[in-house]
């Protein structure tokens, strides 16, 4: 947990650097971005940590608000012995995106999504199979625009959930924080202005 | 013929005024935007006073300036104090009346009312004797008040209350204690009409993609 806190202070630092910054601004509608990051999250009411490797498709739909959709797949948990098997997962939803005049780009935003949770809790001789269940998320982060084709991307996120099987009733709720290097290409390349030549006398 | 059915026609039957009375309403520019998003949404008040969470999406078709309608899809999960659980699929749809002159506004927070109807699918477990009851229905009715507040031309945040009441076959709970004070759960599928039901409370995201 202390590890987590360090690394949120270790973000917002980041944040709080990048906002100085005052060239000219990069995000603009159009914008197609894919990331792939490696995520750990902490659950305080099972008391384990958990790490996975994470993607994002991100499209922006205006200057400030973009579609994302989220994949989280379960590596292992750090903890010797930890009943969470599998907890991989999928989210879509809508970002907001705040203004500024640089490549720093923070965000904030909002994800519905599902996730495939299997403990080692048994019932009845029977193993827990494993269900899908539905997560409530929000995530504030930022990308970061430094070159025309990447950009580097972090995020905190709070999910809630819980699994619920015959076999196991387990808490899913889950903060998490994950950092990657991302692609990005411009859908909506800006075109050079057609220029049609006045008609007059010195044209003829 | 039982009282559920009555309720269903009755249902559908105000679902094709409405959309009549928009079919007669005025056309105007706003009639045919297309709105996509997600939501997250809280159950309460059914299961013994468990909260139930779901995850979901939905669109929106305008059909004037001060109605639209709201397709949506949910899947709910709620533990019942951890001696059994409930899982809800809702499919349905609700008509929305804007109460505003000028509805839908940039940074202006729009209220509204909104009723539908929708299809029904509940499982409950009860870890007590093991019960695993499910049941389709096609008879769920809902009502309640919105707000959405558009943070740019395109995008919004929409936050809705609705009561939704299981018309036709219905899945009851109660929690009940041994005699050595453990507490079970009960799970029984009483016939005919109730007005049992749960507060839905979903917060979602929209992005108006364009007209149809």
């Amino acid at each position: 947990m202390k590890k987590l806190v360090a690394v949120i202070a270790f973000f917002i630092t980041s944040i709080t650097a990048s906002v100085a910054q005052t060239d000219s601004g990069f995000v603009h509608k159009g914008i197609l971005a894919a990331v792939g990051t490696v995520g750990v999250g902490e659950m305080p009411k099972n008391n384990i940590s958990n790490v996975y490797v994470t993607g994002n498709i991100e499209y922006y739909a205006q200057k400030n608000v973009s579609i994302r959709g989220d994949g989280y797949f379960f590596v292992n948990s750090l903890e010797q012995g930890s009943p969470l098997k599998q907890n991989s997962s999928v989210y879509f939803g809508a970002f907001y995106h705040f203004p500024t005049h640089s490549g720093f780009d923070p965000l904030i935003g909002v994800q519905p999504g599902l996730a495939f949770a299997r403990t080692s809790d048994t019932a009845n001789a029977k193993a827990d199979p494993g269900a899908l269940s539905p997560l409530a998320s929000f995530v504030f982060g930022f990308n970061f625009f430094g070159e025309k084709w990447f950009h580097i991307q972090a995020n905190i996120r709070y999910t809630v959930g819980q699994e619920s099987t015959e076999e196991s009733q387990f808490n899913l709720s889950e903060i998490s924080f994950n950092f990657g290097l991302g692609f990005n290409i411009d859908l909506l390349p800006k075109h050079p202005k057609l220029i049609i030549k006045p008609h007059g006398p010195d044209y003829m | 013929m039982n009282i559920s059915m009555k309720n269903f026609r009755g249902i559908i039957a105000a679902a094709l005024l409405l959309l009549s009375t928009s079919v007669f309403a005025q056309k105007d520019s706003t009639a045919g935007e297309f709105t996509l998003g997600m939501r997250s949404t809280v159950s309460s008040f059914t299961d013994a006073g468990s909260v139930g969470l779901g995850a979901g999406g939905q669109f929106w078709i305008r059909i004037t300036k001060h109605m639209n309608t709201v397709w949506y899809s949910d899947y709910i999960n709620t533990n019942i104090q951890s001696i059994g659980f409930r899982r809800d699929g809702h499919i349905g749809w609700s008509v929305v009346f804007y109460m505003d002159k000028d509805p839908l506004l940039m940074h202006k927070i729009t209220p509204y009312i909104l009723a539908g109807q929708c299809f029904d699918y509940t499982n409950v477990y009860s870890d007590y004797n093991k019960n695993n009851v499910e049941r389709w229905s096609a008879a769920a009715a809902q009502g309640g008040i919105g707000a959405t507040y558009k943070l740019t031309d395109h995008f919004d945040l929409s936050l809705i209350a609705l009561y939704m009441m299981h018309l036709g076959k219905h899945v009851e709970t109660e929690i009940d204690y041994t005699e050595q004070g453990e507490k079970y759960l009960t799970i029984t599928t009483p016939q005919g009409a109730s007005l049992d039901g749960h507060l839905l409370i979903t917060f979602s995201l929209n992005y108006m993609l364009g007209k149809l």
